[in-house]
């Protein structure tokens, strides 16, 4: 791939505050794509722009979890080549302390956001013949890990979702991936306090190549948005350092 | 402020094979049977939804009794 791999396609990127989202942002701003990013959080999400990114990055911001904003969002933006929808929070808890409360603040950012605002894109015609949409999910969905229920569900979930529109959306050859990180050193799950330093060093011995970094999922991304990869579509692609050969 | 007693009610909660008489304040609740990582999942839920307390996994590490628990939710909310 070079650096005109994605020259002149318009590229949506959700949760560029921190995290994958502000590395993907930075390395995809390196193949001459024209950015449209949004965060919830103004100020890192400038931030991210100021100091990330290259070429043209253009700023919405917007908490997808709000009906408003979702519309205000759709509207602004332009017909899109490329759709990363990463934003999504981590939240570990046993399934006997999960409160309605809880299980409707992981879904509706993790689920329902990316399910309404794919709708809305859909709605207003705001996604090109031949695009790419790539969801970021996790290997949890795959998994049975103590404490992840409502995490592990929700992305779950929106590897479902990815597949079915998928299908529907292959007559327009829009194509729709996921990828299933494992653990990916990042603030989300630095900031993390419930999982202690040591039990975090422990784990990562089950990973046979070691944690992950954002920049780890890059290349996967730019692949799936260039035409190199226009035969892929309905994949999961599972990254995650050899954890699951065990 | 949470009394101890209503902490100590909240903690002996978490548990589904350990009678609440077996957990009093002075317990070292990571000598109870069943205690695990989960359990101590619970703990840091149960401190934030409960007592408004946030406390992270090392904190829990370096606690000992029920007691250092409940002191830890006190620290925080005086």
């Amino acid at each position: 791939m070079t650096t005109s791999t994605l020259s002149a396609k318009k590229i949506l990127i959700t949760g560029v505050s921190s995290g994958i989202g502000r590395v993907l942002a930075r390395d995809i701003s390196q193949y001459s794509a024209e950015l449209h990013l949004t965060a919830r959080n103004e100020e890192r999400l400038n931030e991210t722009i100021r100091l990330y990114t290259q070429g043209t990055a253009i700023p919405y911001r917007a908490d997808l979890t709000s009906t408003t904003d979702l519309h205000q969002l759709t509207d602004a933006l332009p017909v899109l080549d490329g759709i990363i929808l990463n934003a999504g929070v981590v939240e570990y808890l046993p399934v006997k302390l999960i409160s309605e409360k809880k299980l409707r603040d992981v879904f509706s950012v993790n689920f329902d956001a990316n399910v309404l605002l794919i709708q809305l894109l859909l709605k207003k015609k705001k996604i090109a013949a031949g695009a790419s949409i790539i969801f970021i999910s996790s290997i949890s969905a795959q998994l049975g890990v103590p404490g992840t229920a409502l995490y592990a569900a929700s992305k779950a979930a929106l590897t479902a979702f990815g597949k079915v529109l998928a299908s529907e959306l292959a007559p327009r050859r829009i194509r729709v991936n996921t990828i299933s990180p494992g653990i990916v050193k990042t603030t989300a799950i630095e900031d993390n306090n419930k999982l202690s330093t040591d039990a975090m060093t422990e784990a990562e011995k089950a990973y046979p190549l070691g944690y992950g970094t954002a920049e780890d999922i890059t290349g996967q991304v730019v692949y799936l948005l260039s035409d190199q990869s226009r035969w892929m579509t309905g994949s999961d692609i599972v990254m995650d350092g050899g954890f699951m050969l065990q | 402020m949470e009394s101890k007693e209503s902490f100590l009610e909240a903690f002996q909660g978490l548990f589904d094979e350990t009678s609440p008489e077996e957990i009093q304040l002075e317990t070292e609740f990571k000598e109870i049977g069943e205690w695990s990582s989960l359990t101590a999942l619970a703990t840091i839920v149960m401190l934030e939804e409960q007592f408004n307390t946030s406390v992270n996994a090392r904190q829990i590490d370096e606690a000992r009794t029920v007691e250092d628990l409940y002191n830890i939710t006190v620290t925080q909310n005086s």
